[in-house]
This record gives C-alpha cells, sequence and structure tokens, in this order.
C-alpha cells in the first residue's frame, strides 16, 4: 500500500496525463452518438450571448440579399392563396376545419452562429425551449432543408446542419417518388450525396429532390436540391449522385424551425411494432 | 513574477479572444482555420509546474471546445501538447541551458531555435486534433492534407507575431 502512494506520488504528472486524456476520449466517443444533449455545446448561454452579438453587427451587411429572399418567397405564397386561383368547382362543400388538420407548425428564429468549413457543422438559432423549440425539430429555410435541431437552452437552440458527418436524411425524387439516403461527403458546403438509388431509376440531371416523412422530423415535399452528376460504382448496384443544394448555408440568417402536432401519435404507433 | 504572470493573462485574453470571435469563423481559402491559441501555451514560463501546466491545457482546450461544439478534440490535442512541452524544452536546451530571465521567444533565443520548436509543437497538436476529429470521418486523407495546410497557416501567424508584437 505504501508502495503503492510513492508510486503515485512519484508518478502523478504522467497519471494525471493518462486519466485526463482519457476523460477527453471518452467525451469525444459519446459525443458520436448524434442527437445527444451535450453539456459543452454553443447553445451554452454565455457563449450564445457572445456569438448574437457578434452576428448582430454582420446581419445589416445582408440586409439586401434578406429582403430579396422575403419578397421571392412572398410571391410564392401569393401564388398558393385561393384568391390567385380559378374557381372551377359548381359546389363546394368541403368543410375547412383548420384547428384539427394543421399538422406543422413553423417559428421563425434568426441565425446567430454559424459555421461550414468544419467537420461537423453546426447552427445556433435566437430561439428556444420558452418559444417552444424541443430537440429532433427539422430547420428549414425559404430555400430548402437545413438541419435538425440538437440541444436546446431557455433562449437558444443549436442545430445540427445538413453539413455534418454523422448527418443523413431520407431525399425522394419529385417525379419518380424513388427515395435514397442523403449525406454531407465533407468537402463542399454546396455538395451532398445521395445513395442507395438501384441501377433500373431512371433520372437525368437536374432532376430534383424533396424530403419525405419516412423521418417524422420534415414536412414532406420539402426542396433539398438538384442532381449535379452521377456515376456507377464498380463494387456495389447502387449509384453515387452528386446533389447540389438548394439552400445557400454561407448567408443563412432566418429559418423556420417546424413542429410536428402528430409526431408523438406516430411514434406510439410505431413502437408497438418493435 | 506578478509581471509575468500579467503578461500571461493578457495574451491569454487576446489569443483566445482572437481565436474565438475571429479565427473559428473566417476561414483562409476557405479550409483553413489557423489555431493561434497554440501560442499561448508555446510562450508560457520556462520553470512552470508540470502538474499545473496539464490542468491549464485541459482547461484551456475545454474552453475552445464550447466554442466549437466539439467535447473533447481540443482539450485533447492541448492537453497532450501540455504534456510533451517540457520534454521537448529539456532536449532542446541550448549548453548552457535557459536564461533565468527569458522567455521562450524568437527575441531571446533567434528564429532557428524558435521556429524548430513552434514547429513541432503545433504539429502535435494539429496532428491529434485531426486525428480526434477523424474518428468519426471517412476520409481520413483528406484530413491529412487539411492538418498540413493548417499546420503552415498557424506558423505564418505565430511567426508574423513574434516580429510585430513580441519584441525583446
Amino acid at each position: 500500500m505504501r508502495n503503492l502512494v510513492i508510486f503515485i506520488v512519484k508518478q502523478h504528472v504522467i497519471l494525471l496525463f493518462l486519466l485526463l486524456q482519457i476523460v477527453c476520449i471518452s467525451l469525444i466517443v459519446s459525443f458520436n452518438e448524434p442527437q445527444k444533449s451535450h453539456f459543452i455545446s454553443s447553445s451554452n448561454e454565455i457563449f450564445a450571448r457572445v456569438f448574437s452579438v457578434n452576428q448582430a453587427i454582420s446581419q445589416y451587411f445582408n440586409l439586401a440579399s434578406v429582403n430579396e429572399d422575403l419578397a421571392q418567397e412572398n410571391a410564392r405564397l401569393l401564388q398558393n392563396q385561393s384568391f390567385s386561383k380559378i374557381d372551377t368547382t359548381v359546389i363546394h362543400r368541403t368543410v375547412h376545419d383548420t384547428i384539427s388538420l394543421v399538422q406543422y407548425e413553423y417559428t421563425v428564429a434568426r441565425v446567430i452562429n454559424n459555421s461550414i468549413h468544419r467537420t461537423h457543422n453546426y447552427l445556433t438559432l435566437n430561439r428556444g425551449r420558452k418559444h417552444g423549440i424541443e430537440p429532433n425539430m427539422a430547420v428549414i429555410s425559404s430555400t430548402g432543408i437545413v438541419g435538425v435541431v440538437t440541444n436546446v437552452s431557455d433562449n437558444f437552440s443549436t442545430v445540427m446542419s445538413v453539413l455534418h458527418a454523422q448527418y443523413k436524411v431520407s431525399a425522394k425524387f419529385k417525379n419518380t417518388n424513388y427515395f435514397g439516403s442523403l449525406y454531407w461527403n465533407g468537402k463542399d458546403y454546396t455538395i451532398a450525396t445521395l445513395a442507395e438509388i438501384p441501377f433500373h431509376v431512371k433520372f437525368a440531371i437536374g432532376d430534383t429532390l424533396l424530403t419525405n416523412e419516412f423521418s417524422n422530423i420534415y414536412p414532406p415535399n420539402i426542396m433539398i436540391g438538384t442532381v449535379k452528376s452521377f456515376n456507377k460504382t464498380d463494387y456495389d448496384n447502387f449509384y453515387s449522385i452528386q446533389v447540389q443544394l438548394s439552400t445557400e448555408f454561407k448567408n443563412l440568417e432566418y429559418v423556420y424551425v417546424v413542429k410536428n402536432l402528430y409526431k408523438q401519435e406516430r411514434e406510439k404507433l410505431e413502437a408497438l411494432q418493435k | 513574477m506578478g509581471h509575468l504572470l500579467q503578461r500571461n493573462i493578457v495574451r491569454f485574453i487576446t489569443l483566445f479572444g482572437l481565436q474565438i470571435l475571429i479565427f473559428n469563423n473566417v476561414p483562409i481559402f476557405g479550409y483553413s482555420i489557423p489555431y493561434v491559441y497554440v501560442l499561448f501555451f508555446i510562450m508560457l514560463p520556462f520553470e512552470i509546474h508540470k502538474t499545473f501546466l496539464l490542468i491549464l491545457g485541459f482547461v484551456l482546450g475545454t474552453i475552445i471546445d464550447f466554442s466549437t461544439n466539439s467535447p473533447g478534440v481540443h482539450a485533447g490535442a492541448t492537453l497532450l501538447i501540455a504534456f510533451v512541452r517540457p520534454y521537448i524544452l529539456q532536449k532542446m536546451s541550448p549548453r548552457q541551458g535557459y536564461d533565468i530571465n527569458s522567455q521562450p521567444m524568437l527575441a531571446y533565443y533567434g528564429f532557428r531555435w524558435f521556429f524548430q520548436y513552434a514547429l513541432i509543437m503545433v504539429s502535435i497538436h494539429h496532428f491529434v486534433l485531426f486525428f480526434y476529429l477523424s474518428f468519426s470521418f471517412e476520409e481520413s486523407f483528406f484530413l491529412v492534407f487539411r492538418a498540413i495546410i493548417n499546420i503552415f497557416f498557424t506558423m505564418l501567424l505565430i511567426i508574423i507575431s513574434q516580429y510585430l508584437v513580441y519584441k525583446k
């Protein structure tokens, strides 16, 4: 026993080093399980406040392009309004029950921290638990998908961006409904890879990819991107498709957090099969 | 002694402030994020206690991890350079040893000595950092390439800082 104490006192530098290094590695390993809450993240209140000051300054420089985006979106929404469509029906008997028919609720949030050049990219939003944000909600922008909420504090939340090594999302072709799994390759922030599309599926460069409801996170038919190029691989039976993402991550400023009101009901039902 | 402590605290605030507010957000050529905060560990006094140095490495690395959403990654890398620093300094010591009133700076020991010392520290830090980052990432060759570019820019900034700020 005495020898052990002498050994520890003598070698305490190396022992402390090994101990702390094990702490670091266990932090990294536990972090690699995606969609988990972490204490060390930028949704931490102090850091989020620093970033929101930082962002408030640069926000003014983007006002012009944000305005343009919003105007375009307004135009698109106006197009979908009932008064801008011709009514050809003779008798209209549909009852619009607007309370039970809403499935997705949208909350506007401002991006206060954003990264695109790392291998694991995150965004921080200025909306949190107080505003009804919860983990695993989808985040979209006016031009396409952005990511999924991972951590929430009272006033802020962090979002795992599509540009994240562990992020995968189910995508389908707009015209044929064939679906595959989309992930980021870690190099270019405008390009993602679509896998699991078998050889018999017909598609062309420029085809549109949309979200589907498989994940129970995204609303269906949200734009993801377009096919940029594709090639056949020798070693398996699937195409490797390069997708041009429609979201411009570099100047992202306002996003929508999507709440699926029927999520729990569906999860409960699907849990019965397991 | 009090003077030395003050200077190190000022250096800590400047380097970590620059790292978190500017360098983390402004990648050079779209790929490289220079980790200038390593300079803080390079320039700590010669006679700093080993145990204290280790704790400092772990705590300050964790501060960077807070800002980049990467728990354990920076802490692991800074911890390792904090651990090997005394051995490197011992190996590189001049024949008559280090002067009592000097610091590990270019102004005291010349370009050649400082460049070698800084390059060893920065390389160890960066390779460990990118190794930890690659735990969950497939394209390891790409990460090695990125690490080398990063080392280049970090070294460039460190050497420039020696000529501009830390004169004798």
